[in-house]
């Protein structure tokens, strides 16, 4: 058995918000059986499951760090991609109905985003998919949506837009509420942490705690903050991705906005995915 | 070699029940839960102390080769809606001649006249009444009160004991796990009111619906809750009344029911009350159920009432203006004719003792839950309503589960799926015309291949040492008793007749007939199914009213609302979103002035988790930082009784220390970015 990890959303449904997020090592727990005489506890529950293998711990923490730090070095990068996604979707508009002229509504902001002159690139998935929704273009087949993936929660469909809205929400309010990170040894709970949106951490520990373990509940709680982190900086993002694509004056932007940017940076940190499904040996 | 078969839970099934083991009842004056978290080895631990007794495994294994053999009919031969084939006959507590219990049964008995004798003359040679010394002895099991009726395990054989069965007994007298291992094979309900006049009032009530001296219009009301930020109803509105509101609308050349549904913000107390001041043919609730401390005033009287809409969700006080109990039928309510379907904690009772701990634990050490057991007081309402009583309940004893129509693969490697089929099946059969004790045939046959599925595991892990998770078994015992808990209040042999069918001949003597006459059935008035969900950006769900005209369904480009509502009054999705951004800012900026890091130690770290108060862990505060913006800074280190540094606790609470650091760091720095990206830097 290996190290796990697992997050608990008593408070909401975060069965569909973590594929859709797909930031580090997390699996949600699936909602379904809750019990009708009561609400759930708010704080959601980070749960690092352990073996008493140490070095195997750490090796799955590791590896957890790291998908949680290529996350973050993707999320560096939206904001310039999304901008040239933008410019090469008024880009085929512009083509489509004729050269710019400088009377032309969007000059202005086009020029602000890159130069028309500029040799152009091949696009990626996300860039592709977010021109062709801008552009009434044909997005090309996700590499994730292939029958060979081996987690079939690896594409999820597109959520509904009501279901986006509450998905939102939620993401905002597991981002900036309370959170519990339990770790635990073969099952046994050693450390829990109880953090706040800006840090403030109470540590609860057993007595005996050797310095092992007290470093893998660490390591644990570095995972479950970095991640929280990123999911802040999705909204971010997204906010402002959103507001400037509301500006742009593009054919459904302004009511598609949300959707639209949420759905690049999703499909930009789905990129770790499929580049962990491309090098994972087909059996 | 074998392998170590108590090793502690881990993985995705873990993962999977986590929000099993939260809420275990509501105050209904607090809003907090009553009783602590169940930890998931505390459920395995439970559910491998389940022991179905030999005759008991027996049964539902027979019953799922039934269910293969057989379809859905349980009586080989016999046609379960034929009272004549199938038999019906009442169940009361054994009493001695001449006892205080005895006359009692005798005042129930003339009080129920009318219905026994429409039974008997439906039923014929196959009606029976077990009571004196034929009727159920404390402490018997089923099986043993089987065979002293001459019948033995497996299928019911109605020239031995009939089919439908009405238990006429509080639940104290006959407990309510007789009634669910009877309802195993036979098709059983319930009855147990406080006064003679109360049973009266039923039995008219019965006999006037299927006699066609009243009726309900064609109509079946969906009620379903979802309360502000609370997962439970949010998926029981979604993932239970909502599919069925359309799988319901969608059969209605076959039934001829009209569907109306209130849903999300419209289930509220007013609307329920309204709904039963008019009452359909059918009503479908789904919300929280009320749970009031052992022994508390109102517990008797409002235990498992429906929590509606009108609550403000999880970790908000309860008021009583939010949630309908018995007392909030109207008093001018006509229920005859109407059956009704509660899902809810409780609401079709609560048993002594806490089911989830009695099996493993006994009695004497289970939880209390109640004082005596209870049958819940809104459905006793219902069916002895002074305007009418209505046919029969089906509602949940105990706290219920979403395990009912969301499927989560035991062993985590599933995906979770929705899964309505009993229900589906329920109301088919309802809306069909056939009798409800027959129409719960697949919650039975579902009870039945759950328990079986989970007796065989336990004995592979007992008998074979198999290796297993805790959360694999605390998953399946939890489905199971859940799965069994559905019963019926009334007579299960109740049914809704079917469009243009003739009633049945009034009883031979019809001893009392009353005031309670009411006016012929009344046209079923047309209205519109709804396909509609939830409102996409609100979450509010359609109102659909009987007086509205159908609705066209015009295809419209889609708008969802991003931005501004149709009128461009209401915020959008963007600006929703925008403000919840802004509020974190708020948070950050408040907050940022000073962070603080304390470390504790405690023995019992599970209490923390439980989240108990502090004295209650005996955690010690061990170490202490607090940052100012400024540069102060406070420091207390940990140290041993020898006067050491602590250095593993030292160790660990500084490097949180750093990380919080660096985290609040980067926290700035990102909303800093939004800020600059709004000053449009």
């Amino acid at each position: 058995m290996s190290a796990t990890f697992h997050l608990e959303d008593p408070g909401g449904d975060l069965a569909s918000a973590l594929p859709e997020l797909a930031v580090g090592p997390w699996r949600y727990a699936p909602a379904g059986l809750v019990a009708f005489d009561a609400g759930g506890p708010a704080t959601p529950r980070w749960r690092v499951d352990l073996v008493r293998d140490g070095a195997a711990s750490h090796q799955a923490l590791a590896s957890g760090e790291r998908s949680v730090a290529r996350s973050h070095a993707l999320l560096d990068d939206v904001p310039r991609r999304l901008a040239d996604a933008l410019d090469r979707a008024l880009d085929d508009r512009s083509l489509a109905a004729g050269p710019p002229t400088r009377e032309s509504p969007t000059w202005g902001r086009l020029a602000s985003f890159a130069d028309l002159g500029a040799p152009r690139a091949p696009v990626r998935t996300a860039e592709a998919r977010l021109i062709a929704a801008l552009t009434g273009g044909i997005a090309p087949l996700e590499l994730d949506q292939l029958a060979w993936s081996a987690e079939p929660s690896a594409a999820p469909a597109e959520p509904e837009p009501g279901r986006l809205a509450q998905l939102l929400d939620r993401v905002a309010d597991l981002a900036r509420g309370r959170s519990r990170i339990e770790t635990r040894v073969e099952g046994a709970l050693v450390a829990q942490s109880l953090t706040t949106l800006t840090g403030d951490t109470e540590l609860w520990i057993a007595p005996r705690l050797s310095l092992t373990g007290a470093r893998l509940h660490a390591r644990s709680v570095a995972v479950a903050v970095r991640t929280r982190h990123a999911w802040a900086r999705v909204l971010t993002l997204t906010v402002r991705g959103a507001g400037r694509l509301a500006l742009l004056g593009l054919p459904g932007g302004a009511l598609s906005a949300v959707p639209l940017v949420w759905r690049f940076v999703r499909d930009v940190l789905r990129e770790l995915r499929r580049r962990d499904a491309a090098l994972r040996p087909a059996v | 070699m074998t392998q170590d078969t108590r090793k502690p839970a881990g993985g995705a099934a873990s993962a999977a029940l986590a929000q099993l083991m939260i809420g275990n009842g509501v105050d209904a004056t607090t809003g907090e839960y009553l009783l602590p978290p169940i930890e998931i080895r505390e459920l395995a631990r439970l559910a491998t102390g389940v022991r179905l007794d030999g005759a008991e495994l027996t049964d539902v294994r027979g019953k799922t080769i039934q269910k293969v053999a057989l379809s859905a009919t349980v009586v080989e031969g016999v046609d379960p809606n034929d009272l004549t084939q199938t038999g019906w006959a009442v169940v009361f507590p054994a009493a001695d001649t001449g006892s205080e219990a005895a006359a009692r049964q005798a005042a129930i008995r003339e009080a129920l006249a009318p219905l026994l004798a429409l039974r008997r003359a439906a039923a014929g040679a196959l009606y029976r009444e077990y009571a004196g010394e034929l009727g159920y002895l404390p402490g018997e099991t089923k099986q043993q009160y089987l065979a002293r009726l001459g019948a033995g395990p497996g299928p019911a054989r109605p020239e031995k004991v009939p089919y439908y069965l009405l238990l006429i007994a509080t639940p104290e007298e006959i407990p309510f796990r007789i009634q669910y291992q009877l309802d195993v094979h036979y098709a059983v309900g319930r009855i147990a009111f406080d006064t003679v006049e109360e049973y009266a009032r039923y039995a008219h009530g019965v006999v006037d619906a299927e006699t066609g001296r009243a009726g309900r219009p064609r109509r079946a009301a969906f009620f379903g809750v979802a309360n502000p930020n609370d997962a439970a109803t949010r998926l029981s509105a979604d993932h239970l009344v909502l599919p069925l509101v359309e799988y319901t609308g969608g059969r209605r050349a076959e039934h001829g029911f009209a569907v109306d549904s209130h849903l999300g913000d419209a289930a509220t107390r007013g609307k329920l009350t309204e709904l039963l001041g008019d009452a359909p043919a059918l009503l479908f609730t789904a919300s929280h159920g009320m749970g009031f401390p052992c022994g508390d005033p109102g517990q008797r009287d409002r235990q498992g009432a429906i929590l509606c809409q009108d609550w403000g969700g999880p970790g908000t006080p309860v008021a009583r203006e939010h949630y309908f109990a018995g007392e909030d039928v109207p008093a001018g309510a006509d229920l005859r004719g109407m059956i009704g379907v509660l899902f809810a904690c409780y609401g079709g009772g609560t048993p002594t003792r806490d089911e989830f701990t009695r099996r493993a634990l006994g009695e004497a050490q289970a939880r209390q839950l109640a004082p005596a057991a209870l049958l819940a007081r809104l459905p006793q309402r219902l069916l002895a309503h002074p305007g009418g009583g209505a046919l029969a309940v089906i509602a949940h004893v105990d706290r219920a589960w979403g395990s009912a129509f969301l499927w989560i693969d035991a062993q985590g490697k599933g995906t979770t799926q929705r899964h309505l089929d009993v229900f589906e099946s329920l109301l088919d059969s309802l809306l069909g015309g056939k009798r409800l004790g027959c129409a719960m045939e697949a919650f039975n046959l579902r009870y039945a291949e759950l328990a079986a599925d989970l007796a065989e595991r336990i004995e592979q892990i007992q008998l074979y040492d198999e290796h297993y998770e805790d959360a694999e078994l605390a998953h399946m015992w939890i489905c199971n008793s859940d799965a069994r808990n559905y019963a019926v209040i009334g007579d299960p042999a109740v049914r809704i007749l079917r469009a243009g069918e003739r009633a049945a001949a009034p009883p031979p003597t019809q001893a009392t007939q009353t005031a309670t006459e009411r006016s012929e059935m009344p046209e079923a008035r047309d209205t519109h199914d709804t396909q509609d969900s939830h409102d996409p950006v609100t979450g509010n769900y359609p109102v659909v009213r009987d007086d509205e005209p159908p609705r066209p369904r015009a295809i419209e480009p889609a708008s969802y609302g991003w931005f501004g509502g149709k009128d461009d009054k209401e915020p959008g999705a963007l600006v929703r979103l925008g403000n919840k951004v802004g509020e974190v800012l708020a948070e950050v900026f408040n907050d940022a002035a000073v962070l603080e890091v304390k470390t504790y130690t405690s023995d019992d770290l599970q209490a923390v988790a439980a989240g108990q108060p502090l004295p209650a862990t005996g955690a010690r505060l061990r170490a202490y930082t607090r940052c100012k913006l400024d540069g102060d800074t406070e420091v207390c280190v940990p140290v041993r009784t020898d006067g050491a540094i602590d250095e593993a606790l030292w160790t660990l609470h500084v490097e949180m220390v750093k990380q919080a650091q660096a985290h609040r760091a980067e926290l700035l720095k990102t909303v800093l970015s939004l800020f600059s990206s709004r000053l449009g830097k």
